[in-house]
C-alpha cells in the first residue's frame, strides 16, 4: 500500500458552455469560482450545499470526470491533471455515485471488476478478496446478482465495492443516505470510521447537515461556486491547519446559514436558527377508506386491494387507501418496501395483478390502466425519477414543459416556447426554453416538473420521493408549495422514503414489505 | 416570434450551424483525403487520377446528371434511415426494402399489367400508380415486421430487419434471375418497363428525372414533420427521452413500429424511382451497398433530415468520382466498395465510445 497522501486542490475554477442543439443563445455559466480545499487521510471531510452550489463539479474534478477551466489538484504537491476517472482511480482517488451506472446485464462481481487493472481475470481469487471487503464494509451483497435486478442502494453497495476494489487513498461519496436505508446509513458510516481509523480519506457530499454534525472531521460550505466556509474543527478536534488553536464549534443553526445563499457572507452563529420543522398537514389526512373527509367531501382517489407480484420488483399485498381532496396523505417506506411499485402503478407505468383504482368516483379496471388515462382523470405525478422520467438530460427545457400541449397537428413553435416561458416565468427561473434539460439543478427541475403537471389541473398530485437531492431550502419551499396545493383543494399524496418526521410530511401511512399501514 | 426580432440572433445561429457541420465537413474532408491518396498510391498515373477523381463528375451532363440523380435515391432511402434513427430504431434492412420494391414495380410495370390496364381502358398511369403502391406498400411492410416484432415480443429491430433482408435478398436475386427473367437480353435483370411508363430525363444523356425533386420535397416533409408536429414531437421524445415519453403517455411501441414502416416506405420509393426513372428495369442485386449508403447518410447527417440533402449528394458524388477515376486511370481494384468503407469508417468513429462530458 502506498502512503497516504494529502490532496489539495488549488484556485479551482470551471464554466460550462450551454451550447445546445437547437437554438438559443450561447451561455457561459460559472459552477466554480475559485475553490481551494486541501483534504487529509484519515478524515471525514463533508462538503455540504444547497442545489447548484458546485459541490458535484468540485467532486467531479477531483475524480476525473471533468476537468477544471483554471486551478490546481495536488497530491502531495505533486500537480496532477486528470483526464479520466481511471487517471483519478490510478492516483488513488476513488468516487461512488448515489445512482451508479452499472453494466445491467453483469453481475456485481463482474461490475466491481470492471476497469480493475490486470491481464488474466482469476474468479475465485476476487471472489474471496471482494469477500474480505464486504465482511469489512459490512456489505451483505450476493457476487452473482444481476445488476439490473438490484435496489438503489445495492447498485450504491456495488459501485462503493468496486471504488474499494481499487484500494483508494480517498473516497468521495456523493449524497449516499439518498439511497440508503436509516439503519443503513449507520452500517455505511460506521464502516468508514473503521476505514478512517486505517487511513482513509472520505469526501462525502451531503445536503444533510445532521450528518455532517454527526460524523464530519471537517466541514466545507460551498456556496453559489465559492467556499463559504471551510472547517477547522468539530466538537474539540483541533484543525490541522490553524497550528492547533480551536475555533467555532459547529452547530445546525451556523451550517444552515452558512449554506443559505441569500444569507450575509461568514457571520458565524449570528441569529440561532431552529431545526426545520415539518409543515403539519393543513388538514387531518385520513386513514381509513371507508370514512368520509371531514368536509363531507367525496374522495378524490381510492384504491382498494391493489396488489402486484413479479420477481423483478417489491410486491404489493392488497394495499387500500383513500385520499381527500384538500388533504395531504403522506405514504412512507423504506426502499424495498414496494414504495417505488406503487408509484409506477400510479402513474399507470405498471398494472397491478389486480385490485380497482377510482378517481373522482369513476372506477378504472387494472386493465385499462395508463399513464395517459390516469391523467386525463385528473392524476399528475411528479415521478421519484426527475431525471430521465419526468424529464430527459438530452431534451430542451422547452419540449420537457410541453408534452401535454394540445397543439393538434401542427404543433409549431410559437405555442409551445409560449407555454414554456409561462411556467419559466411562473417559478421565476431565468431560463430560455431552448437550453438543455441538463443544465437544470434537482431544485428547479422537480419545481418545473411540479407546475407542468399542475397545468393539466389535476385532482390528485403524486409527489414521489420529492426529497431526492434537494437542500434544506428548497425542502422548506416544497413544503409551503404543498401545503398551498391542499388548500386548493387537491388530494396531494406524498411518496417518501423519510419514516420519521423529519420529511417533508408527517407520514399517515406506512408501507412496510407490501403492506400498508 | 416576429422575424424583426429574429435579426440579432443571426449570427449566433451561423455559429451554431457551422459548430454542428464542423465534424461532418472534417469527416467528409478526412475520407476524401484518403481516398486521393489510396488512388494516387495505386495508379500508374496519380496526378491525373487525382485530378479525374475530382473533375470528371462536373465535366459533362452524363456524369453531373446521373451523380444528382442517384443523391435523390440516397436522399429518400437516407431520410428513411433518420426517421427510423430518430424514433430510436435502426433500420439495417434498407438493402432489401430498396431491392424487393424495385422487383415488384418492375414486374408490375413490364408485365402484364399495362396492357390489362389499357384493356379496361384506363390510362398508363393508372399503372404507375399501382406499381407505386405495390413499392411503398411492401417497404413499408418490410420495416414494420421488425418494428412491430419489436413493440410487442421485445425483439431487437436490429437484428431482425438485417436478418429479414438479408434471407429476402437472395429470393429476389432468384426471382429477376430466374421467372422474371428478360430472356431476350443478356442483362440478368427483368424485362425492360415501357416508354410511357418511364420516367423522362431532364438532362440528357443522363438519368436525371423528376425523383429528384420528389427526393428533396420528402426530405423538407419529413423535417417538418418531426420538428413542427406533434407526433413529430413524440416520436422524437421516443427516440431520445424514453422513459420521459413512456411517463407522459405517449404510445412508445407504436411509434418505433411506425416510425420503421416510414422508413421502409421511403427505401421502397426508392426502389420505384430506381427502376423508374434510372435504370428502367430490375437488374439482379442493383441495390447492393444503397441501404448501407443511406444509413451512412443518415448519420452523417445527425439524423436530422435537411441535412441528409446535402450529405447524400456528397456521397453521390464520391462514388461517381472514384467510378471516374477507375474508368480513367485503369485502377487496378474496384475503387468503389473500398471509397464506402472508408466513409463508415470515418463516419463510425464519431459514434464509437470515445465521447467525453465536457
Amino acid at each position: 500500500m502506498n502512503v497516504r497522501k494529502r490532496a489539495e486542490l488549488e484556485d479551482i475554477h470551471k464554466e460550462f458552455d450551454s451550447v445546445e442543439p437547437g437554438e438559443g443563445e450561447q451561455r457561459r455559466f460559472t459552477a466554480l469560482d475559485g475553490v481551494s480545499l486541501a483534504f487529509y487521510p484519515g478524515e471525514l471531510h463533508v462538503i455540504l450545499g444547497e442545489n447548484g452550489a458546485g459541490k458535484s463539479t468540485l467532486a467531479h474534478i477531483l475524480s476525473g470526470l471533468h476537468r477544471p477551466t483554471r486551478g490546481a489538484i495536488r497530491l502531495d504537491g505533486e500537480t496532477l491533471r486528470f483526464d479520466s476517472a481511471s487517471d483519478a482511480l490510478r492516483n488513488g482517488i476513488a468516487m461512488v455515485h448515489q445512482r451508479p451506472l452499472l453494466a445491467a446485464e453483469a453481475s456485481v462481481l463482474e461490475n466491481v471488476l470492471l476497469g480493475a487493472p490486470g491481464t488474466f481475470l482469476n474468479r475465485a481469487k476476487a471472489a474471496k478478496r471482494l469477500a474480505a471487503i464486504k465482511t469489512a464494509w459490512g456489505i451483505e451483497l450476493s457476487d452473482r446478482a444481476r445488476a439490473a435486478g438490484l435496489s438503489p442502494g445495492d447498485r450504491f453497495r456495488t459501485a462503493l465495492l468496486g471504488a474499494l476494489w481499487r484500494d483508494p487513498d480517498y473516497l468521495i461519496l456523493d449524497e449516499p443516505s439518498g439511497v440508503l436505508a436509516p439503519n443503513e446509513r449507520d452500517v455505511l458510516f460506521a464502516a468508514l470510521d473503521r476505514a478512517k481509523s486505517r487511513g482513509l480519506g472520505v469526501i462525502l457530499i451531503t445536503h444533510r447537515l445532521e450528518e455532517a454534525l454527526a460524523h464530519a472531521d471537517r466541514v466545507s460550505v460551498l456556496r453559489r461556486g465559492r467556499l463559504a466556509f471551510t472547517s477547522a474543527i468539530r466538537l474539540g478536534l483541533v484543525d490541522k491547519d490553524a497550528g492547533g488553536t480551536a475555533t467555532v464549534p459547529l452547530t445546525y443553526e451556523f451550517l444552515a446559514r452558512a449554506i443559505d445563499p441569500d444569507a450575509p457572507v461568514s457571520a458565524p452563529a449570528a441569529t440561532p436558527m431552529r431545526m426545520p420543522e415539518p409543515i403539519p398537514a393543513p388538514m387531518p389526512a385520513t386513514h381509513d377508506g371507508t370514512e368520509r373527509g371531514n368536509n363531507g367531501s367525496a374522495p378524490a382517489i381510492a384504491l382498494e386491494n391493489i396488489s402486484f407480484e413479479s420477481p423483478e420488483r417489491a410486491a404489493l399485498h392488497s394495499v387500500s387507501f383513500t385520499a381527500y381532496p384538500g388533504t395531504v396523505t403522506a405514504i412512507a417506506g423504506y426502499p424495498g418496501s414496494g414504495l417505488s411499485t406503487l408509484e409506477d402503478i400510479l402513474s399507470g407505468l405498471l398494472r397491478p395483478d389486480s385490485g380497482t383504482i377510482s378517481i373522482r368516483g369513476k372506477r378504472a379496471t387494472t386493465a385499462s390502466l395508463t399513464p395517459a388515462r390516469l391523467r386525463s382523470l385528473g392524476l399528475a405525478c411528479v415521478p421519484s425519477d426527475r431525471a430521465f422520467r419526468g424529464s430527459n438530460p438530452d431534451i430542451t427545457i422547452g419540449e420537457m414543459l410541453t408534452p401535454y400541449a394540445r397543439t393538434g397537428f401542427f404543433r409549431g413553435i410559437a405555442a409551445p416556447s409560449r407555454m414554456a416561458k409561462e411556467l419559466l416565468a411562473r417559478e421565476g427561473i431565468d431560463a430560455a426554453p431552448t437550453r438543455a434539460v441538463r443544465t437544470l439543478s434537482g431544485g428547479q427541475l422537480q419545481r418545473l416538473i411540479l407546475a407542468r403537471e399542475l397545468a393539466t389541473d389535476p385532482a390528485i398530485v403524486v409527489l414521489a420521493s420529492p426529497e431526492w437531492g434537494l437542500d434544506v431550502k428548497s425542502i422548506e419551499r416544497l413544503k409551503t408549495r404543498i401545503a398551498e396545493l391542499a388548500a386548493e383543494g387537491k388530494a396531494v399524496i406524498v411518496l417518501t422514503e423519510e419514516t420519521g418526521s423529519g420529511g417533508i410530511s408527517a407520514p399517515t401511512h406506512t408501507l412496510r414489505d407490501g403492506i400498508l399501514s | 416570434m416576429n422575424r424583426f426580432t429574429r435579426g440579432p440572433l443571426r449570427a449566433s445561429r451561423l455559429a451554431r450551424l457551422a459548430s454542428h457541420a464542423a465534424v461532418p465537413l472534417a469527416s467528409f474532408g478526412l475520407a476524401l483525403a484518403l481516398i486521393a491518396a489510396l488512388i494516387a498510391l495505386s495508379s500508374p498515373d496519380p496526378l491525373s487520377s487525382v485530378a479525374s477523381f475530382f473533375t470528371r463528375p462536373f465535366s459533362s451532363a452524363w456524369y453531373l446528371g446521373n451523380t444528382l440523380d442517384m443523391a435523390g435515391l440516397l436522399i429518400l432511402a437516407g431520410t428513411g434511415s433518420a426517421v427510423a434513427l430518430r424514433a430510436g430504431a435502426f433500420n439495417l434492412g434498407g438493402e432489401a426494402q430498396i431491392y424487393a420494391p424495385a422487383l415488384a414495380s418492375a414486374v408490375i410495370l413490364a408485365g402484364g399489367a399495362p396492357r390489362a390496364a389499357a384493356a379496361l381502358g384506363l390510362p398508363p398511369i393508372a399503372t404507375a400508380f399501382l406499381a407505386l403502391a405495390a413499392a411503398i406498400a411492401l417497404g413499408g411492410a418490410l420495416g414494420f415486421i421488425p418494428g412491430i416484432l419489436r413493440a410487442r415480443l421485445g425483439i431487437s429491430e436490429l437484428l431482425s430487419s438485417f436478418l429479414l433482408s438479408a434471407a429476402l435478398i437472395p429470393v429476389a436475386d432468384y426471382l429477376v434471375s430466374g421467372p422474371f427473367r428478360d430472356t431476350a437480353g443478356n442483362l440478368v435483370a427483368t424485362k425492360p418497363i415501357g416508354d410511357a411508363l418511364a420516367l423522362r430525363s431532364i438532362l440528357p444523356p443522363s438519368h436525371l428525372n423528376v425523383s429528384f425533386f420528389v427526393a428533396l420535397a420528402v426530405a423538407v416533409a419529413a423535417w417538418f414533420f418531426l420538428s413542427r408536429t406533434e407526433p413529430g414531437y413524440r416520436l422524437r421524445m421516443t427516440g431520445s427521452a424514453r422513459d420521459f415519453a413512456r411517463f407522459a403517455g405517449f404510445p412508445v411501441a407504436r411509434a418505433a413500429a411506425l416510425a420503421m414502416a416510414v422508413s421502409g416506405a421511403l427505401h421502397g420509393l426508392a426502389g420505384y424511382f430506381a427502376v423508374t426513372g434510372t435504370w428502367y428495369r430490375c437488374h439482379e442485386g442493383f441495390s447492393s451497398g444503397m441501404g448501407w449508403s443511406a444509413l451512412a447518410i443518415a448519420l452523417v447527417a445527425r439524423r436530422n433530415p435537411l441535412a441528409v440533402i446535402p450529405a447524400a449528394i456528397a456521397f453521390s458524388w464520391l462514388e461517381t468520382a472514384s467510378d471516374a477515376a477507375t474508368l480513367s486511370a485503369s485502377l487496378s481494384f474496384d475503387a468503389t466498395p473500398l471509397i464506402q468503407a472508408i466513409i463508415f469508417l470515418v463516419v463510425s468513429a464519431r459514434y464509437l465510445p470515445f465521447r467525453r462530458k465536457s
